[in-house]
């Protein structure tokens, strides 16, 4: 799994030809994320492909000729510490409550909202902490999902 | 400092890149610009249309002959849609050039307007870069972006969109020297490439369009003079090089020995190839038993379709100036011989003699084709003296190109003879275009090959469909064709062999007045040789 962090102009259109361009190429990405940064002018699109070096390459050459583009990072795993938000509306009954709320105290997430069919669980973490909380809780009725995508930020150079 | 609206700005943008020439047709959003050229007729000539898509057809013939960035414009809507075709044309054979299009009003953008298109969304995967202008006071820098995009590294269409507003809009103009072109960074990997090449038994030299781009006509004479090595080039690369040992265009309709030289041979030298599938229909066996040197300004184009042994990024010329002290003189006289050896001398059928005679009575013209058959045998039978001396599109394969180029060209290039091959099925696309050659009484001579037929396809229906001739037939048209040049004031011509064609291509290029010459040509003649398209480039179907 490789994450690729762009540096873009934050001007209307950006966005579009980022993804037009991923999708006519046909390269497969897991996920996309987009927001501003501290200098207004640029935002960051964090994209996370599982694909071979090659296609990272070709991805990277090609993204890199869009004007648009100031900058682009390949983030091989380890080397950047990722996040990803995750929302989940889990029904609930007076047997499986307690259970639920146990996943999430070992998993650090939230229970933001509580009511007697469902609660909702608001979980940060890296891609294989995504994975083990979404092994234990999908046990139980998942009634809604909304994620953000990865983001990432590489890790300071240790000298 | 001068307080002007946008259209101005568009205007005086444009002269400070140096630009005499547009190509357009104008619409109501367009109004405000079409307003300053009648204002800035003495310094940019505008010329007319029948169709958007002649307009963007005549920057690119425009930008190809002269080396300059050609521009055009249309109004919103289909205006600017019929620009898609040419605009597209540019973008796959990497010409420069800019187009410019009106849009409805910033408040009525997204609102489906009458004649409301998104230009910019449309164009995104055919243009290097695009960009909508919402503010006056960007508009300058826009433009002057948009010449620099189009002509750095490598080259392509751009297309600014701007609403009428800004059109309309006032702000400060100050003038501006052209930006200055980023330099591509230092090639890298030149030893390897040296040392490659000069273990090589049996080097090839493969140049693509990018040679030409590049400039690097002398460097590659010296690389192979050292060699002395078969060269061959692509349809795009045609005209980089003509000495002796020049074999031809490679890949499907290549020609036989240059075909066979990539095949022998154990170092490919492709200067500004990309290895599209009409040159290496098979990239695996393309690469197999020989190393693959890619010489590419384009990082995007190493190993996207076949995994070169070495690439080097960067300019052609830098390169080539830096690989070729390091080469050691060789002598690949045998493998010139067993090349040479393959050269098949075949009886030579009617448009084949009549490309050899455009060559033969104007060798220094300019040649623009259309695309199919005639396409490919101007390829195989003209030996094109210089980069630029052949304007056709490659890339794209767009049927209907012909006319608008040709017009580009002569427009660009006065003092130049322009001759136009075309098949009867291209002409019929875009023949509206004679209306543009009547009403400047621009002299091009069209040598149309009238078969009746639209000829590579019937060619693949032939060969791989049992002669099932669907929508191939175009003799039932019964086009007078010398009723419909009348009605245009150009001249006509009708041939059925060789000798009336050098009398009539003689007379053309003698009274100097727009011509079509309409060559009866016989319907079931192939384009020999033809490569089984996903076999290596000996495998013929066709000799």
């Amino acid at each position: 799994m490789t994450t690729l962090s762009l540096m873009v102009e934050n001007s209307a259109g950006v966005l579009n030809k980022v993804s037009a361009l991923i999708s006519r190429r046909g390269f497969n990405i897991d996920s996309l994320a987009v927001g501003k940064t501290q200098d207004e002018n640029i935002s960051r699109i964090t994209i996370v492909v599982s694909c071979d070096e090659a296609t990272v390459t070709q991805m990277v050459n090609q993204i890199s000729k869009l004007y648009c583009v100031k900058n682009i990072t390949v983030l091989k795993f380890g080397e950047a510490k990722s996040r990803e938000l995750m929302m989940l509306k889990v029904k609930t009954n007076n047997q499986n409550r307690n259970e639920i709320i146990q996943i999430c105290t070992l998993f650090d997430a939230r229970i933001i909202e509580a009511g007697l069919e469902s609660v909702m669980i608001e979980f940060v973490g890296d891609v294989e902490k995504v994975q083990a909380f979404l092994a234990l809780i999908s046990q139980h009725e998942i009634l809604e999902i909304a994620r953000t995508g990865v983001i990432a930020l590489a890790k300071q150079t240790i000298m | 400092m001068e307080k002007m609206n946008g259209a101005k700005i568009v205007i005086e943008t444009l002269l400070e890149q140096g630009v005499d020439t547009v190509f357009g047709y104008p619409g109501g959003r367009i109004l405000q610009i079409y307003e300053q050229l009648y204002k800035y007729s003495d310094k940019i000539t505008h010329y007319l249309v029948s169709h958007e898509q002649g307009a963007a057809h005549g920057a690119d013939g425009y930008s190809r002959s002269t080396g300059k960035v050609g521009v055009c414009f249309a109004t919103s809507g289909p205006g600017a849609t019929n620009l898609v075709t040419g605009i597209a044309t540019a973008y796959m054979d990497s010409i420069p050039m800019v187009a410019i299009t009106a849009n409805v009003s910033t408040n009525l953008i997204g609102t489906d307007a009458f004649q409301e298109v998104d230009i910019t969304g449309i164009t995104l995967p055919i243009t290097k870069h695009n960009m909508i202008v919402r503010d006056v006071t960007k508009l300058a820098d826009a433009i002057r972006t948009a010449f620099k995009i189009a002509k750095e590294g490598r080259k392509g269409p751009v297309l600014i969109d701007i609403p009428s507003d800004i059109l309309l809009a006032t702000c400060q103009y100050e003038k501006q020297a052209p930006l200055e072109l980023i330099k591509a960074d230092v090639p890298t990997n030149i030893q390897d490439a040296v040392s490659i090449i000069n273990h090589a038994k049996k080097p090839v030299i493969l140049l693509g369009g990018g040679s030409g781009a590049a400039n690097c006509e002398d460097e590659i004479e010296i690389l192979a003079n050292k060699l002395n090595c078969p060269v061959v080039s692509t349809l795009m690369g045609l005209g980089v090089n003509h000495s002796d040992n020049f074999m031809g265009i490679v890949g499907m309709h290549g020609k036989r020995c240059a075909n066979i030289s990539l095949v022998k041979s154990d170092c490919i030298i492709a200067i500004g190839s990309r290895f599209n599938d009409r040159v290496a229909a098979n990239p695996t066996s393309f690469g197999k038993n020989r190393k693959v040197i890619h010489i590419d300004i384009d990082k995007a184009e190493i190993n996207k379709i076949l995994d070169s042994y070495c690439h080097i990024v960067g300019d052609a010329k830098d390169a080539l100036q830096m690989m070729i002290k390091d080469i050691n003189k060789k002598d690949s006289k045998e493998f010139l011989e067993e090349i040479e050896a393959k050269k098949l001398d075949k009886p030579k059928i009617l448009p084949q003699k009549i490309i050899e005679k455009m060559d033969e009575l104007n060798p220094n013209g300019i040649v623009v084709t259309d695309v199919g058959q005639h396409q490919m045998w101007v390829a195989q039978y003209f030996k094109f003296k210089r980069f630029g001396q052949l304007l056709t599109s490659g890339g794209l394969g767009t049927m209907g190109y012909g006319i608008g180029a040709a017009i580009g060209a002569k427009v660009g290039n006065p003092e130049e003879n322009v001759s136009l091959v075309i098949g009867d099925g291209c002409f019929g696309m875009n023949c509206n275009e004679l209306t543009t050659i009547a009403r400047y009484n621009i002299p091009i001579i069209i040598v149309l090959m009238n078969n009746g037929v639209l000829g590579m396809v019937r060619q693949w229906q032939t060969l791989f469909f049992d002669k099932h001739y669907s929508a191939t037939n175009l003799e039932n048209n019964n086009v007078n064709y010398e009723m419909l040049t009348k009605a245009y004031n150009i001249n006509y011509e009708e041939v059925k062999n060789e000798i009336d064609f050098e009398n009539a291509y003689k007379n053309a290029l003698k009274i100097n007045k727009p011509t079509l010459i309409n060559c009866i040509i016989d319907k079931d003649l192939f384009v020999a040789p033809m490569v089984n398209s996903t076999q290596s480039a000996d495998k013929f179907i066709l000799e």
